[in-house]
């Protein structure tokens, strides 16, 4: 059975906000912004975009790969993060990768080999042992181990939390505090 | 192209340290987390650093506890010899 206080809360509109919907689909935290709370929206940027960029800063841009063996299970997760996510991607794929001529499939560079333009794509050319004493070499380091996982879960992390603060922006409702008396408080969302 | 560390582009190579990848994990989650769950942002950064000693210590406890398992409890109960 619950209290008056708890009744209360219930009853009170819980509505939705699309304009904040989309801005927070849009980019982490604009949503909370454009609907007045600017605070909330400020945490929940720093936090979802920081979770990216940790990702990217430990794994490097190979941690965001939507075409690549396992990783395109991850790349589900990090999607999430919206846009950001896909324009990474996007420059990953198209200025990182290029074509292995033996499967036709693109792929990351090894450390003996670097990207040229062969006047239709770019692919994958073996490097010599003179060409690599002159700092010749792939365009990216990708991570490997337990550090390309740590990256690709940190990119991924950022993707489930971008979904809670996306269904924050998009449902409004009131913010509870749960009292000591089992009673339930409301702000009314505006914090 | 030379090769060289790029921010962002190229992996870190810190495969000793990686448990202390934690702390900057933790903390960007609390951070984003609680803006969306406090009721009371006046309240918010006590609960972002509660958060983050909350998971931090579950964490460091769970080591310890691990650890002394399998150098200690585990081989005292099934003892290998020559190890």
């Amino acid at each position: 059975m619950s209290s008056p206080t708890a009744s209360a809360a219930k009853e009170q509109d819980v509505r939705i906000d699309p304009v904040a919907g989309v801005c927070a689909a849009l980019i982490p935290g604009l949503g909370h912004m454009v609907s007045g709370r600017r605070g909330r929206g400020l945490g929940a940027m720093v936090g979802v975009l920081g979770l990216f960029l940790l990702g990217l800063l430990i794994g490097g841009i190979d941690a965001v790969d939507s075409k690549s063996g396992s990783d395109r299970f991850w790349f589900i997760g990090q999607a999430m993060v919206g846009p950001i996510a896909f324009g990474v991607d996007y420059v990953h794929q198209n200025h990182f990768k290029a074509y292995d001529l033996s499967t036709g499939q693109t792929r990351t560079g090894n450390p003996d080999e670097r990207r040229v333009f062969d006047g239709t794509r770019y692919v994958w050319e073996q490097l010599s042992p003179a060409q690599m004493d002159q700092g010749m070499g792939p365009p990216n380091v990708p991570g490997l181990g337990r550090l390309n996982e740590i990256a690709m879960l940190s990119c991924t992390l950022a993707g489930m939390l971008n979904v809670i603060v996306f269904l924050d922006a998009l449902i409004v409702t009131p913010y509870r505090k749960i009292s000591k008396k089992l009673g339930v408080e409301s702000d009314g969302g505006s914090s | 192209m030379v090769l060289g560390y790029t921010p962002f582009v190229d992996a870190l190579g810190v495969h000793d340290q990686w448990y202390l990848l934690i702390i900057p994990m933790v903390v960007f989650i609390g951070i984003g987390y609680k803006a969306v769950r406090v009721p009371d942002m006046g309240d918010y950064f006590k609960e972002v650093i509660m958060f983050i000693i909350q998971v931090l210590g579950g964490m460091a406890i769970l080591a310890a506890v691990f650890t002394f398992v399998i150098t200690v409890l585990i081989p005292l109960l099934a003892p290998m010899p020559g190890v």
